[in-house]
């Protein structure tokens, strides 16, 4: 038994002569002939279908028709790209439909870091309201640099560190008030809502400081020690390393000077800020 | 409201107050300037002594001076030349001060021209003043006729008395000047 169809090297069938219609043997020689296109080397053999397992063609009689060529997205046969004939025009390819980018997968935030500056009130303390009554006002600036890690999603713990300023000169008087606190402490970001994009944290605070209030005069006033506590509650973007909070902290202390009252070195404040998490 | 192009603006001075200080109306621890020990002296006498039971301390700040009157009776003796308000025509001074008992004091107030003459007032009359264990300010002279521009003499004084008393500042309502 002859198969009714073999293939040459490249995949290219071989058609029976004698199933073909004479008027196209020229062409078919041609065909068979002419050189293939080479193969670049590495790239993988071509597609041979396996044989049948222990199936054999049925004998077919003198003069039937041979069985139709594969097609492409038969059942069980390999799909054939087409073949540009010579001379015809090639075709591009269809473009390839877009696809949906995957979804992001935001990661969480292990660990992070933030500076922050911002304004806000002096101390709610009786000395405060004296330093008011002879006439010093004035804001409080602060610069805050804080960082956490996250040992928890929603629970973190890192250190907390800055200094508070605050300057008032009268309008008839050259004395200024100084009044500085610097502080050292740690934190527990508690995360109560949102993921990486944005968050929302409610964090205690607790922090040694060290402060100093003075009018420019002749004399120096001695620092104080003090603890400084309280809390914020903070909007952070990590994905736009953006952070804003409003905090309320109170550093309490005995009276500055022998007849003053009882002072406070911190108070409530807004501030602006960047954030680096990882 | 702040618009948009006024936020900037805002940042800007809410920045320079906390940086550098915002300005206030009040006179300010005008105490502290006269009565000073650390401040260079215009005089051969100082501007403020104690007597009795009274001495100079610390107040608000722990480089300010306030005095202190204790259980007995303290008097502080302020010089007039010293207070720059009293050589206009008409003048005023009050006192924040405290009692530092829960029941209160009374501060009391003397004022003598001393040897200024005929070109100064005559000596008013005393005043005093209630005070609680709050601080407040206690007026103590008020619209008194002034030395007008005649020299103090050394010996013109305006003289604080009383008991358990703390006095951590003055100010002279109406005059907006330095005070040396």
């Amino acid at each position: 038994m002859v198969p009714h169809h073999e293939r040459l090297p490249f995949g290219r069938p071989i058609v029976p002569l004698r199933d073909t219609d004479p008027t196209m043997i020229p062409l078919i020689i041609a065909m068979q002939v002419a050189p293939a296109q080479p193969v670049p080397p590495g790239s993988p053999p071509p597609y041979l279908p396996p044989p049948a397992p222990a199936q054999t063609a049925p004998a077919q009689p003198p003069g039937t028709p041979p069985p139709a060529q594969p097609t492409p997205g038969q059942p069980g046969m390999a799909p054939q790209p087409p073949q540009p004939m010579p001379g015809q025009p090639t075709m591009a390819p269809p473009p390839a439909q877009p696809q949906p980018p995957p979804p992001v997968q935001e990661q969480e935030v292990t660990f992070f870091g933030r500076v922050e500056i911002g304004f806000g009130t002096r101390g709610f303390a009786e000395n405060n309201t004296l330093l008011d009554e002879v006439g010093y006002g004035g804001f409080r600036f602060w610069a805050t640099l804080d960082g956490a890690y996250m040992f928890h999603r929603h629970v973190g713990v890192g250190p907390w560190l800055g200094m508070n300023r605050r300057s008032s000169r009268p309008e008839h008087d050259e004395r200024s008030l100084n009044e500085v606190a610097y502080f050292v402490g740690a934190q527990v970001p508690v995360l109560l809502f949102g993921k990486r994009p944005y968050a929302f944290h409610a964090t205690p605070r607790l922090a040694f400081t060290s402060a100093q209030i003075e009018i420019d005069n002749a004399a120096d006033a001695e620092f104080q020690n003090t603890a400084m506590f309280g809390g914020a509650v903070s909007f952070t973007s990590f994905t736009y390393h953006v952070s804003s909070s409003m905090a309320f902290m109170h550093a309490p202390t005995g009276p500055p000077g022998e007849l003053g009252r009882d002072h406070d070195y911190a108070g409530l404040y807004f501030t602006l800020g960047g954030t680096i998490d990882g | 409201m702040v618009d948009r192009k006024g936020f900037a603006p805002l940042c800007l001075a809410l920045a320079s107050c906390g940086l550098l200080g915002c300005g206030s109306e009040a006179q300010v621890l005008l105490l502290d300037r006269i009565c000073n020990p650390d401040v260079p002296l215009a005089t051969s006498q100082p501007n403020c002594t104690v007597a009795g039971d009274a001495d100079l301390t610390t107040g608000v700040t722990g480089d300010t001076t306030a005095v202190r009157f204790g259980p007995s009776t303290g008097e502080l003796y302020v010089r007039l030349g010293a207070i720059q308000a009293a050589s206009q025509a008409v003048w005023s001074l009050d006192v924040l001060a405290a009692s530092s008992r829960s029941e209160g004091s009374t501060l009391y107030r003397s004022l003598s021209w001393g040897t200024c003459g005929s070109d100064c007032p005559s000596d008013p009359d005393d005043v005093e003043a209630p005070l609680s264990d709050e601080f407040q300010w206690a007026a103590m002279v008020t619209d008194l006729a002034g030395s007008f521009s005649a020299p103090s003499t050394l010996d013109a004084f305006l003289v604080l008395r009383g008991a358990d008393i703390d006095i951590i500042d003055l100010r002279t309502p109406g005059f907006d000047s330095y005070y040396y």
